[in-house]
């Protein structure tokens, strides 16, 4: 069977500043992995590492400028995009980062959820309603949550809707894209369970986007590290977490807050991410790298299987 | 089902408080003020006729120049006709070009400015053209509209229409422009929804607002604008009574007949004033800052 | 160590649409000189108004404060006047924010924003206010001090601003920094970075830190002292080993218990039912009452006081503070 999400080769291109100014923001570069059926991609990264794009991209809403998109096994690059994208979009959702931006403050939560139902056109009014009445039981929420308005809500509540309108269509693919970040701790771990019980009951499959390390090996299979528009890890995420390849992983592991007074900590990796516009030379963690070797100031390393279902991006790893 | 809401229940939702804003406005004081000037005014237009039992065009010329008294409460102009009827019967004119005026500027400019903001090739087009016609000062584009198209009531609601679509619609577009970045424009293309839905359910009513406090003050100045086009002598033709030209003509008796002028300015002053009130209240009151909680 | 700082019955309330809400209640704790405490807790905690309070940085007019005592060298806070404030504020108590994005003037060089504060309260000149701006950004680790200092904000990157939020809030060696989050909006390799510079900072300098974070990970890394804040009200209050180890309050247990563990081994998270109240919400007895896996009748009647169980560990609730309950 197809995987959910087949992207080879990924490149994405913002154009920003006017005319006569123009700069050209690489944002993402050859950016290749899959979802299977019913399982749960993490992708993990800190700003400009174009985690958003990549979910924006997977679920239609930008087209590619390079290498090759398939969703359901069908192209959503190269000429047949629109055509295949509309035969696709409704097994395919998203799930938005900040509650308070996802939904219409003028719409009826009701409405909000049924919007995708509502576009497609083929229901009755009752159906669509009854529709809506089980999608907030799914979600946990009273059925007179309907008629309300968002600001009637918590941010918990208010996220629960936004799952909710992704589950319209029974889609079997969901990108959630930082979709506990903005809620307090103890509505994190609400949905966070909500979102892994929705996947055992439907088989669901998810890219789930966050900076978050700990939610992210708590929900995912596999995970997938990107730093600076691109892919520098990806592996099983007990493998992953007990034995990083990558120096990024490694500082990002190093550098996440425990819960342990005790905890002796490593210093803190020095610098930032540096500029898309005027990208370093070769590896683009060589400037931040506390393992870096000549040769990774020249050479852009490539994304090897360094072990069967492991893949990092290193010059320390892989064959020279 | 409920084994998914397990260890997960979200709470009861608070219980619902319903009109929060229709509460505030109501209890805003510059908004009761302003809502009770303008009743007044607009009750006084609507009901003239079962205020006043005179025509507004009846001349009696014996009783020429009088001033207030029980019999003419607003005294008579030139042509003895009474002021108070003529007043009254003004309103209807002065207010129903403020109403038209206000309505269309704020339907037009919606329009341009959500059309603006989707579209971004068509926008420079549009905004171009705006530019153009705010660069004109109100008065001499309703001059030159009139003179197009004759002096009637019609001309004077169009050319200000044209003269106070502009600014109306930079501010739509200013709010649809922010709009168009949330993420639940981008929930709805998700969803497959058509630019024209996107447009009319999710961009357009929550661009509105501050139109919404705009028009107000449109119907304000629309009032105040009728008065001087009919003073410079392209308003409303007579013997058509519009508060304008019933201050137009009693330029020329100002020194012996001052009522004349007296009234209808009053009724222009105390519209505009509360219409202000109106729109500041409206302002105050749906301001998002004021909205933030604890 | 005797108080720098001491809060005592603190209690704030805001205007909402129908009169006065307690946002805030009953909120004592004390802050001995160069000490590190953390205070946790989520929105609506009050965790940030306790800090704006102690400035009177709330919006005139907005909050009044029925109860309570702030007192810093034997002024108090809440009661006294703006001029009183003014020298305080800046020079004495400092305070670094959540949003380094607009917390700096964009109008403004770096230098003027530095050096703002170093001749208001300390009367230098222009140009030895500005050497030590210079000193100042070498202190909070940003490279090419010189050249950058006379830059605008916005060729600063998140991080960057602040670092030089922090160089602001130091310049005139203040004896309390409180810091509101001043990591939330950052990448965790940036926090982690600014963290460490904190920590760095309260060693050279010596000053008191109030560290306020929803992160119990960042707590614990950094506070010496816990507080807890739910509701407006403090749940517990302990040494912060002491707290990670056993705490006692049911909210810091759920708390802590539904963090998802870095190290793996957890199938399902284990989530505090409910919502957080909002401010208005009448809740008989204990405010975590609803919430709680272990309520008790006594809990839903009356509300819990903050009782010490220990020299230095303080519980709010009923059930678990009774004698012969404690040790």
């Amino acid at each position: 069977m197809d995987p959910l999400v087949e992207a080879r080769d990924v490149e994405m291109m913002f154009a920003s500043g006017r005319s006569g100014r123009r700069i050209n923001i690489h944002v993402l570069r050859k950016i290749s992995f899959d979802v299977d059926h019913g399982e749960t991609l993490g992708l993990v990264g800190e700003s400009g590492s174009g985690k958003s794009t990549i979910g924006r991209i997977v679920v239609g809403l930008h087209e590619p400028t390079g290498g090759s998109l398939k969703l359901f096994g069908l192209a959503l690059t190269g000429p047949n995009r629109a055509s295949n994208l509309s035969t696709v979009r409704s097994r395919a959702q998203f799930v938005f980062q900040d509650p308070h931006a996802a939904l219409n403050p003028r719409m009826r939560a009701g409405d909000s959820i049924a919007e995708p139902i509502d576009v497609a056109g083929a229901h009755t009014r009752r159906d669509r309603n009854e529709r809506v009445k089980e999608l907030l039981r799914l979600v946990g929420l009273p059925h007179d949550a309907a008629d309300r308005f968002p600001h009637e809500f918590s941010g918990g509540q208010r996220q629960r809707i936004v799952i909710a309108r992704a589950l319209a269509l029974e889609p079997l693919f969901i990108v959630c894209d930082e979709p506990v970040s903005a809620l307090d701790v103890s509505m994190q771990a609400q949905v966070v369970n909500l979102l892994m019980d929705l996947q055992d009951r439907f088989g669901i499959g998810y890219l789930f986007i966050a900076h978050d390390l700990a939610v992210v090996r708590a929900v995912s299979r596999r995970v997938a590290v990107i730093y600076a528009g691109a892919i520098v890890e990806l592996a099983e995420k007990n493998a992953l977490f007990a034995s990083p390849q990558h120096p990024y992983t490694q500082a990002l592991l190093d550098a996440v807050p425990r819960p342990d007074p005790g905890r002796v900590r490593k210093r803190a990796i020095v610098g930032e991410v540096p500029s898309l516009v005027s990208p370093p030379p070769g590896c683009r963690f060589h400037t931040r790298c506390p393992r870096a070797m000549p040769k990774c100031s020249v050479d852009e390393p490539v994304l090897r299987e360094t072990s069967p279902g492991r893949f990092t991006a290193c010059h320390l790893h892989g064959t020279p | 089902m409920t084994d998914l809401a397990v260890g997960s229940f979200p709470g009861a939702l608070a219980p619902r408080r319903r009109f929060v804003l229709l509460r505030r406005l109501a209890a805003h004081r510059s908004f009761q003020i302003g809502l009770v000037l303008v009743a007044l005014l607009a009750l006084a237009a609507i009901f003239a006729p079962f205020l006043t039992s005179a025509d507004p065009s009846a001349m009696k010329v014996r009783f020429r120049f009088r001033p207030p008294s029980a019999a003419f409460p607003f005294g008579t102009d030139n042509f003895g006709r009474d002021i108070f009827t003529r007043v009254l019967y003004g309103a209807r004119v002065s207010l129903w070009i403020g109403l038209v005026v206000a309505v269309s500027t704020g339907v037009i400019g919606a329009a341009i400015g959500v059309l603006a903001a989707q579209f971004r090739r068509l926008d420079p087009f549009l905004m171009r053209c705006m530019d153009a016609l705010m660069s004109f000062p109100a008065i001499l584009l309703a001059l030159g509209v009139t003179a197009a198209l004759g002096p009637r009531m019609d001309s004077v609601i169009i050319a200000l229409t044209v003269a106070y679509v502009p600014a109306g619609a930079r501010i739509v577009r200013a709010s649809a422009l922010v709009v168009r970045e949330l993420d639940y424009i981008a929930a709805a293309r998700i969803a497959g929804a058509s630019n024209a839905r996107i447009m009319i359910r999710h961009i357009l009513p929550n661009s509105v607002s501050p139109l919404l406090v705009h028009v107000t003050f449109v119907f304000a100045y629309a009032i105040l604008s009728e008065a001087a086009l009919s003073f410079l002598g392209v308003g409303v033709p007579p013997p058509t009574a519009s508060w304008g030209n019933i201050i137009a003509e009693g330029r020329d008796y100002a020194t012996e007949a001052w009522w004349v002028m007296l009234f209808p300015g009053l009724g222009i002053t105390l519209s505009a004033l509360g219409l202000n009130l109106l729109g500041d209240g409206l302002r105050d009151v749906l301001d998002p800052r004021l909205n933030w909680r604890a | 160590m005797s108080a720098l700082v001491s809060i005592d019955k603190l209690t704030v309330q805001f205007r909402g649409d129908r009169g006065w809400i307690t946002v805030v209640e009953d909120v004592s704790f004390a802050l001995g000189e160069g000490e590190c405490v953390g205070v946790v807790g989520e929105s609506g905690s009050g965790k940030s108004v306790t800090a704006l309070s102690m400035l009177g940085l709330h919006p005139r007019g907005a909050a009044r404060f029925p109860s309570g005592s702030i007192l810093y060298a034997g002024l108090d806070l809440l009661r006294a006047s703006q001029r009183d404030l003014r020298a305080v504020r800046g020079r004495d108590i400092a305070m670094v924010f959540q949003d380094p994005m607009s917390s700096l003037n964009p109008v403004l060089t770096i230098c003027d924003q530095i050096c703002e504060s170093l001749r208001l309260h300390q009367g230098l000149s222009r140009a030895v206010a500005r050497r030590r701006a210079i000193e100042l950004l070498d202190l909070v680790r940003i490279a090419d001090a010189a050249r950058r200092v006379d830059e605008y904000p916005h060729r600063f990157s998140g991080g960057m601003r602040q670092r030089v939020m922090i160089a602001i809030a130091i310049a005139c060696r203040p004896r309390l920094l409180i810091a509101d989050e001043p990591t939330t909006a950052l990448d965790v390799t940036i926090q982690a970075q600014i963290l460490e510079l904190l920590r760095d900072l309260h060693e050279e300098l010596g000053m008191a830190v109030l560290l306020i974070s929803h992160d119990l990970g960042v707590i614990a890394e950094f506070a010496r002292r816990v507080v807890v804040m739910y509701a407006g009200r403090i749940v517990e209050d302990a040494p912060v080993d002491v707290l990670f180890a056993s705490p006692r309050h049911p909210y810091t247990e759920g708390l802590m218990a539904s963090m998802p563990p870095l190290d793996g081994g957890a199938d399902r998270l284990y989530a505090i039912p409910g919502r957080i109240p909002d401010p208005d919400e009448p809740i008989p007895g204990c405010r975590f009452g609803p919430r709680c896996p272990h309520l008790e009748p006594v809990c839903s009647v009356s509300a819990p006081e903050l009782v010490a169980i220990s020299e230095t560990h303080r519980v709010r609730c009923t059930p678990r503070t009774r004698p012969g309950v404690r040790g």
